[in-house]
This record gives structure tokens, C-alpha cells and sequence, in this order.
């Protein structure tokens, strides 16, 4: 689903399409982000599927802050906590889509760290425990709690 | 079989030391001792083993693996079996800049006795400022089994006046050219003498042309275009990627590495896109920032 059109948001109005894409292998988005939405990724990562990319077998992921962003997390959590709680989500679906043969790793540089475990007590609020792990998101435990 | 029995009569020093043909280090003095006596000194005729010429190729091939040069120039004047292969590592890369360009030529004004064969890589820097010598980008078409062309440099006017004077040979497969030293336009009229272009690299700020200049750049262009392509920096930008998608035969990059700024996204998804089947593994670095992007407002209003 895209998001609305809001004043400015046009570069963001579309994503890749990666069902056109269909050998991709490895895919590796790497962000350092000072403002705007991440929302492009979990668009990104929505048209990914076993059908859609059936050879796909890496996905990286790495966010970071940058270095000219230089506001206290609480602020960064207020602007990307939807887009990362969507991010959760797509990981999740992608994960437990390809039945684990997919090497997923999703990084959390500096910022995204600390905003991401403050993020987990919003995941539990609002009924998602999915935690974004600088490792593999491998564990069958946190799968199973996703389910 | 005389010519055998005349070889076993009369065995060459090499043959009557060591017997079994293999390599060895020839003696000069063949020392044989008794039990009884004192050694005896049995002199023999010196000779200079062949060393084989795989075995010279292996050890130069070692020196150039470790950047040797000094060695490798000493090697070349070793043995006229020798020239050819330290020539081949000495002369692999070739590299120049806007002073250095007329020492080739008059080092080797004869273009039959230059090694321009032997050049695999020719990286060409300029910088601004230095006059660029037109008879060298006329000559530079002679490095005809060159496989990769690096253009770097430097500096705010285009040194490149006269751009397509510029002529490489339809060996290159890779190009990598720094688009802070020529325009949209260049690049087309380099890119266009190379057929067998396969991987392409685009860094820095491409140079501002006149827009309708732009229109079909890309139409003329013939490559292969089914390696890597790389754009970094400002080179994600519409009017470069709308270049490449106007290449006739199409985009068959099977690796894309994009680093841009956001307002390049949809341009890169433009191309990625293009690559369609061909695509296998997609790298991409974005750096936001928040010129392009929705104001503070906007956005909470989409987090709400």
C-alpha cells in the first residue's frame, strides 16, 4: 500500500518493484538517514515472495543514522516508528514466506539501536513483539511469538 | 635412430651431469672423492641451464602479483625470452595524466614498436587548468586489447573540449569515468565507440548541460551493458539515468550498485527496474536528508 501523496512525499510515491526482478539473489539496502520516511523499504520488501523472487537468498538491511542528525532518539522514534513497526512486519512475512531460505540480516547502526529496543514497548502495545535484531532473525521463539 | 646413437656417443654437459634430463644446477667443478685418496678435481664445461620458459613466466607473474616493478624492470633486461613477459606485466596498466601524456608519445613515436598491445588498463586523469593533448586522445583508439578505461580528474571547466576526438577501441568492456570532468554528452560520444561496454561506473557531480542538448542521448549507444553498473553520487540523476534507458538494445546488468541522494529514487527504480530478468544482485545507499522531503507537519500527520 503507498502512502498518501502528502506535500513533498513525491519521491516516495513509488518503490521498487522487485515481482519484476524475478532472479534477483541478494538484496541490500543500506540507509543513513537524517530525515523523510523509510517507508520505500517495507514497499520495497512487500513485493518480495517466494513466487514473485524465488531465487532470492540474501537480504541485508542497514540503518543508520547520520552523523549530521544530531537529535535525541526520542525524536527519531517519533518519525520513523511507524515505518519501522512496518519494516517488522515485512521482515516477519518474509521470513516465515520463504521458510527460513533466506540469510536475513537487518543492522542497526548507531541511533536505530537504542530507538529500535524503545520501539519493542510500542511493538507490545500495539500487539507486535517483533524485535528488529542486529543478528539473524533466525529464532524460531521470536517467530513464534510473531505467529 | 643415428642421430640417437650420435646424441648417446656425444651427451651434452647438461645430459652427461644429471642423466635424467631433469633440471639442474650445472657444477662448474665436478668434485669425486675416493675412500683412499684425496679428492680429485675433475674440471667440466660450464653451462647455463634453460630455465623453462614457464617456470621464468611463473616467477615474473609472482613479481607482478606483488607490485614488484623495480624487479620486473630488471628482469626485462635479463633475456630477449624474458622482454615479452615483463613487458606484459610493466605495461598492464597504463596510466596517465594531462602532464605526462606527450612523454608516451615521444617515447614511442613509432607506433608498430610501442607497447600499446600490451596495455590492459589505461586510467587517464585530468585535471582542470592543464591543456589536454588532442594527438593523444587520437592515439589512445592504438591500445587495442585494452579491457578497462578509468577517467578521473578534477576541476570545473570541461577539459574536454573536443570530446569526440576522443576514440578507444572496441576492446574496452569497462569504463569508469568521473563525471565531474565531462558532460552528459562526452560520456555519450566515449560510450559510443564501444560496443562491447559491459560494465559501466558513474561517480561524482555530472557537469549541467543545456537540456535540449539531452534529448536521445542514449539512442546511439550500442553496448553490451550486461556486467555491473555502478552510479555514485550525483549520478543516479534523471538526465544520466534517462540516458541509459534510451540505449535501443536495452539493460542487462546482472549486479547494480546505486548510491544517491533521495530525490534519485525514482530514477534508480527506473533502472533497476530495466534490468529486469537480467538482475541478480541489487545494492543500494541512500543518504536522506531533508530538502525533498516532507515537512515536519506533513509527516506526522502521516505517522497520526
Amino acid at each position: 500500500m503507498l502512502p498518501p501523496n502528502v506535500g513533498g512525499l513525491e519521491p516516495f510515491e513509488r518503490s521498487f518493484d522487485f515481482a519484476k526482478l524475478p532472479n534477483l539473489q541478494e538484496v541490500d539496502f543500506e540507509v543513513h538517514w537524517v530525515s523523510g520516511t523509510l517507508l520505500w523499504i517495507p514497499i520495497a520488501l512487500s513485493t518480495l515472495g517466494p513466487s514473485a523472487t524465488p531465487r532470492l537468498s540474501v537480504i541485508r538491511l542497514e540503518l543508520a543514522r547520520s552523523p549530521a542528525f544530531d537529535r535525541p532518539t526520542e525524536t527519531l522514534i517519533k518519525f520513523l516508528g511507524n515505518d519501522l513497526r512496518r519494516l517488522a512486519d515485512e521482515v516477519a512475512r518474509i521470513e516465515l514466506g520463504f521458510k527460513g531460505g533466506v540469510k536475513l540480516t537487518v543492522i542497526r547502526g548507531p541511533g536505530f539501536e537504542e530507538a529500535s529496543n524503545a520501539l519493542d514497548v510500542s511493538f507490545r502495545f500495539c500487539g507486535s513483539r517483533f524485535v528488529i535484531s542486529p543478528v539473524l532473525i533466525h529464532s524460531p521463539q521470536i517467530l513464534q511469538q510473531y505467529r | 635412430m643415428g642421430s640417437n646413437t650420435s646424441k648417446a656417443e656425444n651427451p651434452t654437459p647438461y645430459e652427461r651431469q644429471t642423466g635424467n634430463g631433469l633440471p639442474s644446477i650445472t657444477s662448474a667443478i665436478d668434485l669425486t672423492t675416493s675412500t683412499t685418496e684425496r679428492p680429485i678435481l675433475v674440471e667440466t664445461r660450464t653451462t647455463i641451464p634453460r630455465v623453462p620458459q614457464e617456470i621464468a613466466d611463473e616467477v615474473l607473474d609472482h613479481l607482478a602479483t606483488g607490485s614488484d616493478f623495480k624487479t620486473l624492470r630488471a628482469c626485462a633486461l635479463v633475456s630477449k625470452s624474458w622482454v615479452l613477459s615483463s613487458r606484459r606485466h610493466l605495461f598492464h596498466t597504463a596510466r596517465f595524466t594531462s602532464r605526462n601524456m606527450d612523454r608516451w608519445l615521444e617515447t614511442f613515436p613509432v607506433l608498430e614498436e610501442s607497447p600499446v598491445h600490451l596495455v590492459r588498463e589505461l586510467h587517464v586523469q585530468i585535471v582542470g587548468g592543464h591543456c589536454v593533448h588532442e594527438e593523444f586522445f587520437q592515439y589512445t583508439r592504438w591500445f587495442t586489447n585494452a579491457e578497462k578505461v578509468f577517467l578521473s580528474g578534477f576541476g570545473r571547466a570541461p577539459p574536454l573540449r573536443t570530446p569526440s576526438l576522443w576514440k578507444l577501441p572496441q576492446s574496452i568492456t569497462s569504463l569508469t569515468v568521473n563525471m565531474g570532468v565531462v558532460t552528459l554528452v562526452q560520456l555519450r560520444d566515449i560510450m559510443v565507440h564501444l560496443p562491447n561496454l559491459d560494465n559501466l561506473s558513474l561517480s561524482g557531480s555530472p557537469i549541467r548541460v543545456d537540456r535540449s542538448v539531452l534529448l536521445g542521448t542514449g539512442t546511439t549507444l550500442r553496448g553490451r551493458f550486461g556486467g555491473k553498473l555502478m552510479l555514485r553520487d550525483g549520478c543516479a540523476r534523471k538526465d544520466v539515468v534517462d540516458m541509459l534507458l534510451g540505449i535501443p538494445t536495452g539493460l542487462y546488468f546482472t549486479e547494480v550498485d546505486i548510491r544517491c541522494k533521495p530525490q534519485c529514487l525514482l530514477s534508480t527504480v527506473r533502472i533497476v527496474e530495466a534490468c529486469g530478468n537480467a538482475l541478480v544482485k541489487l545494492s543500494y545507499t541512500i543518504t536522506l536528508h531533508g530538502k525533498s522531503h516532507p515537512s515536519r507537519s506533513s509527516w506526522l500527520w502521516y505517522v497520526n
